[in-house]
């Protein structure tokens, strides 16, 4: 069995690393969250482009109300998100940060009861939700790779909720991403499938981040 | 605020300049009272209390190992309490899969144990259907409505309207014939084979 003079010498052999750069983070966690959100929204993009290729009319649709509540209520959620990743990843910090989710939904809500538009919930056509869920899905998986990876030079002590929490904002971003090709412009579709695809992620992430993220 | 929190905190800080003295010092008081943490809450989690030097150990160099990554400008305690927390539940959740994963090894080692002692190996697996169609109608009948249909005793009883004794009775033939079966058919595709 393992004895108090055993930890003794533990101590000691822990306390001579002392002042050796150990582990030396050359950005702050803080930083390296906010870099890997811009690579992220870059990753996105680009996948987006890849996928769907460069349209002329994107211009166009960047001038538009649908889109404008799209990117901004992604924008709103995304942000709450960054914030609960920033607590997660320092322990110690304050779970108030949670509450920083409550915007985006009010965003999405509001958006969804103001809505006149008269566009059904389901979409332009059947296959609407499906194709919208699952596009929102692929560009979230490059934002969901950099911020898990940037989440492993935090701390984690709640690595499935860490994960669950970059996977929203990979999803919001994801979200912002695909709504530059995305036709359907009722309010009310995106207040329930965006956040269905959003959702999606952020377990996907909670289930790769609870193994990935613990130490 | 708690009064350690300014030394420990102070002793953070001097390990980042190489004063060993001050870090050691720090990780003796931690450690005196994670024992104390430990040993109240490892049996709570399901785990033996003479575990507690091991997780004490494990948490230590958790600690340990994220210490750079502490921010000077926030409070210590509170950073330490989380990585606590974490690092002893998973100490606790390891050491049940452990004991979990040595219950099923167990069982796994008395089946090679099982199978050793027959060293059956080397016959070529008996064919079951065959075996099956071997036996006379009522005997397979039963059989399926055992082990396909997964009738318990009693309802193969009120099944074929006799006693849970007879199909008692029954299935011991009926497996006694198929093992003879096997055994009696295993020489055949040797000599198929030669």
């Amino acid at each position: 069995m393992t004895t108090g003079r055993d930890t003794s010498h533990l101590i000691k052999t822990m306390a001579s690393d002392a002042g050796t750069p150990a582990d030396e983070a050359w950005l702050s966690f803080d930083a390296a969250l906010i870099v890997a959100v811009v690579l992220s929204c870059i990753g996105a993009l680009l996948l987006l482009a890849l996928v769907f290729g460069i349209q002329p009319h994107m211009a166009a649709v960047v001038a538009t109300s649908p889109f404008q509540f799209k990117v901004t209520a992604m924008a709103v959620l995304g942000c709450g998100a960054a914030l609960v990743v920033r607590h997660l990843g320092r322990p110690g910090s304050s779970g108030l940060a949670f509450a920083a989710l409550i915007p985006g939904v009010v965003v999405l809500l509001a958006g969804a009861a103001l809505d006149r538009s008269g566009f059904p919930l389901t979409g332009a056509s059947d296959l609407s939700v499906p194709i919208c869920v699952a596009y929102i899905v692929l560009l979230s998986l490059p934002p969901l790779a950099i911020l898990l990876g940037t989440l492993k030079t935090g701390v984690l002590t709640r690595p499935a909720m860490a994960g669950a929490a970059a996977g929203m904002l990979a999803g919001a971003i994801g979200g912002a991403a695909y709504a530059f090709v995305c036709k359907n412009d009722g309010a009310g579709f995106v207040a329930i499938w965006y956040p269905v695809a959003i959702v999606s992620v952020a377990a996907l992430g909670a289930l790769v981040g609870r193994r990935w993220l613990a130490w | 605020m708690n009064p350690r929190e300014h030394s420990w905190a102070e002793a953070m800080r001097a390990e980042r300049h190489g004063d060993a003295a001050a870090y050691e010092k720090l990780l003796v008081e931690v450690a005196a009272l994670l024992r104390v943490l430990v040993r109240r809450r490892l049996p709570q989690l399901g785990i033996s209390a003479d575990e507690t030097e091991d997780v004490v150990q494990e948490i230590l160099i958790g600690l340990h190992t994220m210490r750079r990554r502490w921010d000077p400008d926030r409070p210590f305690r509170p950073w330490m309490f989380a990585i606590v927390k974490y690092k002893l539940s998973d100490a606790a959740r390891k050491r049940r899969r452990e004991a979990l994963y040595r219950r099923e090894l167990s069982v796994e080692e008395w089946c090679n144990v099982a199978e050793a002692a027959d060293d059956d190996s080397h016959r070529p697996p008996m064919d079951f259907d065959k075996a099956l169609q071997a036996l006379p109608r009522g005997q397979r009948e039963l059989v399926r409505t055992l082990a396909v249909d997964g009738a318990s005793i009693r309802e193969a009883a009120e099944k074929f309207r006799t006693s849970e004794g007879a199909i008692r009775m029954t299935l011991h033939r009926v497996l006694k014939r198929l093992a003879a079966f096997g055994a009696l058919d295993a020489p055949a595709p040797r000599k198929a084979e030669a």
